[in-house]
């Protein structure tokens, strides 16, 4: 008939960071993958509330990064390593921060500010964007996320909060047709979900479980 | 050594007690039992004359946090926090006097005139007046309310000298503006944080320069205490971002009142903060008795008012929001896009 079925969409929380990432200047070719995906709508947009709410967790993070180096370089003898809000970054967010202060030590503090800010509030307002303008529908609340499934996708899956997205999406998936799952992050390779999708038919037949289509951008030309 | 009773029989007159009452009073509120101790007295004594105080509207019932009854003496001053007797009179004797001054050229000061006329005169003295930095500046600690009339007896050894002083000062600062006595009050004593807060108000309400705002915002930004108080840092974080927000979706202009109007609300939470952290300075004070008993609901509320506005503030920045916006960053902010390209977050 020639009809090309649009499927939708269910995001993880790293393309919309990746996206939220892109500049047309940019050398990242995985924000720029992120971007067209977006910005070429096909279908609906799903968003489940846990991403959502790890987006929001990750952008305070991002934050957090930001004001630590500028802390530092405000007043070079600011004992970064005694703070709270230092202790609880990872050491690869360490890591950033520390190229970021060492790229704007030498700056003029305004400056430093004023360069920082430029960057965290084009990267936030296109997340903004995205969750005002470009998402159809949220789905599946944070307490309706089954415990029970995410245990069982531990066992295959190590991330605690990567299981909490692919529950999310698998709930979603029971009564609608096979939508995308897009991701922009190793932890869901294609080896590993298919994996994981073989283990439940094995583990699981009875419970009929369905998972989306992954569509991992960093696994595509 | 004399006990409760013993001393109850030194019957002391009725006046006697309630001044000792009030004494105990002076620093900070106390509960019953803490009353009883400090005056030497049995509190079934001196609970009458409690009762008579709160009749008088000289000391009020609190309820603390832990629901027991603390007894709270009603001063003139700003949130009811205590001051000596002495301190009350020579307030009184100081604010009477600036109005005197006054009234020789026929005039009466301006509430802003008699708060700043009083500070410099204790500064330049040294009385021993205790004062703090609030929403505009230095004031002292009594309510200078120009229209009443503070009378007193008690007449300071230096009198003379005080009003030499405040004759020399109201000279000095006679038909200044409102605004400019603020500003050189704030140069005087070279506070970068309220200097610019005023600029900063002044700016944004002419809204001849975007870029101007901009960057005064950001001086003010970088002028917030970062250490003390994370409330306050989080929501000046919160009112830099979505200021910045608007102006790059070019909609800083069309909502300028409310951008004053979360810069107003959000001041007056931070001064509340500095207030505090000025008293607390002040030996006579405790900062975690000034906090249960005087300022700790009045932060929370202009805490509540601050965090209220800046919302509202960032729903109107959604509510603008669209998808027809260019977002190219420049060459600086690049560089740090580029170092943070492989960041996610996790």
């Amino acid at each position: 008939m020639g009809w090309k079925i649009k499927m939708n969409s269910f995001f993880d929380t790293s393309v919309i960071i990746k996206y939220g990432s892109f500049d047309k200047n940019s050398k990242d070719e995985f924000s720029l993958k992120c971007f067209n995906y977006i910005l070429s709508k096909e279908g609906k947009f799903l968003l489940a509330y846990y991403v959502e709410d790890e987006i929001k967790n990750r952008i305070k993070k991002r934050r957090i990064i930001f004001q630590e180096a500028l802390n530092k370089i405000k007043n070079p003898s600011y004992e970064i390593e005694k703070t709270k809000n230092y202790n609880e970054l990872r050491a690869s967010d360490k890591a950033y921060l520390k190229k970021l202060y060492e790229k704007l030590k030498d700056k003029n503090i305004i400056d430093a500010k004023r360069n920082l800010s430029e960057e965290q509030i084009n990267f936030e307002i296109r997340i903004d964007q995205f969750l005002k303008v470009l998402v159809d529908e949220r789905i599946i609340k944070i307490n309706e996320i089954k415990q029970e499934l995410v245990k069982v996708l531990n066992n295959f899956v190590d991330d605690y909060a990567d299981c909490k997205v692919l529950a999310s999406a698998i709930q979603a998936q029971e009564k609608r047709d096979i939508f995308l799952f897009i991701s922009c992050d190793d932890h869901f390779n294609p080896n590993t979900y298919k994996f994981v999708k073989d283990q439940f038919e094995i583990d699981y037949p009875k419970d009929n479980y369905k998972f989306p289509t992954l569509k991992n951008l960093l696994y595509e030309d | 050594m004399a006990n409760v009773n013993e001393r109850d029989k030194e019957r002391k007159t009725p006046k006697e007690i309630k001044q000792k009452i009030l004494e105990a009073l002076n620093n900070k509120p106390l509960n019953a039992q803490e009353i009883s101790k400090e005056i030497n007295s049995n509190w079934s004594t001196v609970k009458n004359y409690v009762d008579e105080l709160i009749e008088e509207k000289k000391i009020k019932e609190i309820i603390a946090t832990d629901k027991i009854s603390y007894y709270q003496k009603i001063t003139e001053t700003y949130y009811n926090i205590p001051i000596t007797q002495k301190q009350e009179n020579l307030f009184k004797f100081l604010f009477n006097a600036i109005i005197q001054e006054y009234r020789k050229n026929n005039k009466l000061p301006r509430k802003t005139d008699l708060a700043k006329d009083s500070v410099d005169v204790i500064n330049k003295l040294k009385l021993n007046l205790p004062t703090a930095w609030y929403i505009y500046g230095q004031i002292p600690l009594m309510i200078p309310d120009p229209t009443k009339e503070f009378q007193t007896t008690d007449i300071p050894p230096n009198a003379e000298e005080i009003k030499k002083l405040i004759s020399t000062i109201v000279k000095i600062n006679n038909g200044m503006k409102v605004r400019e006595r603020e500003n050189n009050h704030y140069l005087e004593h070279n506070n970068q944080y309220y200097l610019l807060k005023n600029n900063l108000l002044n700016k944004i309400d002419s809204m001849k320069d975007e870029k101007e705002i901009i960057n005064l915002l950001t001086e003010f930004y970088l002028a917030c205490p970062i250490s003390n108080y994370p409330e306050i840092f989080d929501l000046t974080d919160r009112f830099y971002l979505v200021v910045n927000k608007l102006e790059k979706i070019n909609k800083f202009k069309e909502h300028k009142l409310d951008i004053l109007l979360s810069l107003d609300v959000l001041w007056k939470f931070i001064s509340s903060f500095l207030f505090l952290e000025s008293l607390s300075k002040i030996p006579q004070y405790n900062k975690d008795d000034l906090l249960q008993f005087n300022l700790g609901s009045a932060i929370e509320t202009k805490r509540y008012c601050a965090e209220e506005n800046i919302s509202n503030l960032e729903s109107i920045y959604l509510s603008e929001l669209s998808m027809d916006l260019n977002l190219e960053l420049s060459k600086e902010a690049l560089g740090i896009r580029e170092i943070m390209s492989g960041w996610d977050g996790r």
